[in-house]
């Protein structure tokens, strides 16, 4: 238990840390939790990491998740627990003593975290910005303005938060950071903890509730349902050699697709839960190619996974099941639009229009590297139309795009040219697009099955409904920059996607 | 219905008389001899050909086949994802 009077003091606003003083981190972590709490070490190890100079503590933060905690369970309990919370800022820079300007600190603005009066689970809402490692990955995020004694910031985050112990676990922590990063990126509505916890009392329970001994996997499902998500679920590969023979169904395929979505997907393991938030074209000892990364709410943000398959602490043993966030009207999801896309894809190489185009080209270089892949994500059809230009993709295709009729989110899987994506080159040769909505693919032939195919020169747009079908012969093809929104804005670096054996 | 469950607006406004229907100036809005209208057509040329014939794909093709296939593997995989976390409690 905290005293309420250390917690409160005086009538100080707030409070200035000077974090270049030895052994200042140590006193901070202290301060605010017992026995080294680990998400509380994690992000102050991100921020000392980031050369975080000064750190601005505001004393009396009203924080709308701590009040809901308060209310749905602490309130209940003999001891008072204080109403307010602390809210630490990370500054790069030196905090003037009069607060003055703070704005124009912007560029060493780090982020911040929300302490709770709760030593032994204190992080609350959290936003720091990534460690620097990330900085060429395909990360989930959001911008967040940040009100600091009446100036603005600005912090780009995948939000995080750590459970309670009794009110919020594992899993309901989740799915507050899921539905807190689908209600900036999405305009889904944001949910309080004790509306998580409400909504998680549907599904078969486990246990008791309140304090909560933890949910049971129908629980998630059920609050991830009832909160305006529509999640599937996938068993994931036991074994590396399991992961190769799964085809669409590989963990790290999964993974890479959702997050390119900005949809992060929660995994599983028979007692805990966590969000993969990043991943990054860097061999780790589970792939070759690719590393994710976690928020795990009882071990701190931006977390890397060396191996899903060997991981060092019992809590991730093993990847059980992947809970994919998808949205109410995205009836199709990732594993099928990409078994489609890859359908009509081998559909074309065995077809006359395959001989002398690029996909041909690249799939003749000896290196498999150097051949051709799919990316598939999830995108508004709306910004899909919008960056057409700015991607290079050619006049008339882009014409035929634009006035073709399509659902609100569509599924693109790019047809993508290793070689250049690894020269950091414009690396798409074509596209299929499907309308999220469908989800009836037998038979293949189906006139609107597609709603548009273009690989290489050839380009086929199927009328919708009963409108006729156009087909375009494009007279020259050159490569064009990646519609995922995620690579435009936050890679630095195209990823490899690993890629699904034909 | 004898009475309206709500009151009814009837200032000045709401009193001025409407022009017959038959008065009133209408156009025609099919019609592009005055170049009111100017239709914006598809990009692409026309064809009665589907995209399944134009790659050649059948109901017996082997690419279907495949599609098939992994669609119920995906499929099976969900059904077990059910069933594989009956006794697991996330904390």
């Amino acid at each position: 238990m905290i005293n309420l009077r250390d917690w409160s003091v005086g009538d100080q606003p707030a409070v200035i840390y000077d974090m270049t003083v030895p052994g200042a981190w140590v006193q901070l972590r202290q301060f605010y939790a017992h026995r080294g709490n680990r998400p509380l070490g994690r992000i102050l190890e991100i921020a000392e990491n980031h050369g975080v100079v000064s750190v601005l503590v505001e004393r009396r933060y009203v924080d709308a998740d701590w009040r809901s905690q308060l209310a749905r369970f602490y309130n209940g309990t003999l001891r008072r627990f204080p109403s307010v919370c602390h809210r630490m800022h990370f500054f790069g820079a030196p905090v003037p003593d009069d607060l003055s300007q703070l704005d124009a600190l912007q560029s060493s603005y780090h982020g911040y975290t929300i302490l709770r009066p709760f030593p032994i689970a204190p992080v609350g809402r959290t936003m720091i910005r990534p460690p620097a490692e990330l900085a060429d990955a395909v990360r989930c995020e959001t911008t967040e303005e940040v009100d600091v004694f009446g100036y603005r910031l600005k912090i780009t985050a995948m939000p995080f938060i750590s459970q309670d112990t009794q009110l919020l676990r594992c899993a309901h922590a989740a799915v507050w950071m899921v539905l807190r990063h689908a209600s900036a990126t999405y305009g889904l509505p944001q949910a309080l903890p004790h509306t998580i916890f409400e909504a998680a009392l549907g599904g078969v329970m486990a246990g008791r509730q309140l304090p909560n001994d933890g949910l049971s996997p129908y629980q998630l499902m059920a609050a991830m349902e009832s909160l305006g998500l529509s999640p599937t679920s996938k068993n994931l590969p036991q074994s590396s050699e399991d992961e190769q023979a799964s085809r669409s169904l590989r963990l790290y395929g999964m993974a890479c697709r959702y997050i390119n979505s900005a949809l992060p997907p929660i995994v599983i393991s028979n007692t805990h839960a966590w969000v993969l938030v990043a991943y990054r074209r860097a061999a780790s000892a589970g792939n070759t190619k690719i590393q994710l990364w976690r928020h795990d709410d009882a071990r701190g943000p931006y977390l890397p996974v060396d191996d899903p398959w060997a991981e060092p602490e019992d809590a991730h043993q093993p990847w059980t099941a992947m809970y994919l966030p998808l949205l109410p009207k995205v009836y199709l999801d990732a594993e099928r639009a990409e078994t489609v896309g890859r359908s009509f894809l081998n559909a074309f190489r065995n077809s006359a229009l395959y001989s002398g185009s690029t996909v041909q080209a690249a799939d003749n270089r000896t290196n498999e590297d150097e051949q051709c892949t799919v990316r598939t994500f999830l995108m508004t059809s709306t910004k899909f139309k919008q960056t057409l230009a700015q991607r290079g993709v050619p006049g008339e295709l882009a014409a035929a795009y634009r006035r073709t009729p399509m659902s609100r989110y569509i599924w693109v899987v790019e047809i993508v040219d290793r070689l250049s994506r690894s020269n950091k080159q414009a690396d798409v040769l074509g596209e299929i697009i499907l309308d999220s909505t469908l989800t009836q693919f037998e038979p293949l032939s189906d006139p609107n099955c597609a709603l548009a195919v273009h690989i290489g020169t050839f380009a086929f747009i199927p009328g919708i409904d009963q409108s006729p079908h156009r087909q375009l012969n494009l007279p020259h093809m050159s490569a064009y920059l990646s519609a995922c929104p995620l690579l435009a804005v936050g890679a630095g670096e195209e990823p490899d996607e690993p890629s699904t054996p034909d | 219905m004898d009475a309206l469950p709500v009151h009814l607006h009837t200032g000045a406004w709401g009193m001025m008389p409407m022009p017959p229907l038959t008065d009133m100036e209408t156009t025609d809005m099919s019609t592009s001899d005055s170049g009111f209208d100017r239709s914006i057509s598809p990009v692409g040329d026309q064809t009665d050909v589907s995209l399944s014939q134009i790659l050649g794909l059948s109901q017996d093709d082997a690419t279907l086949s495949q599609l098939h296939e992994e669609l119920a593997e995906i499929r099976d995989n969900e059904r077990e994802a059910e069933k594989a976390v009956a006794n697991i409690r996330l904390n």
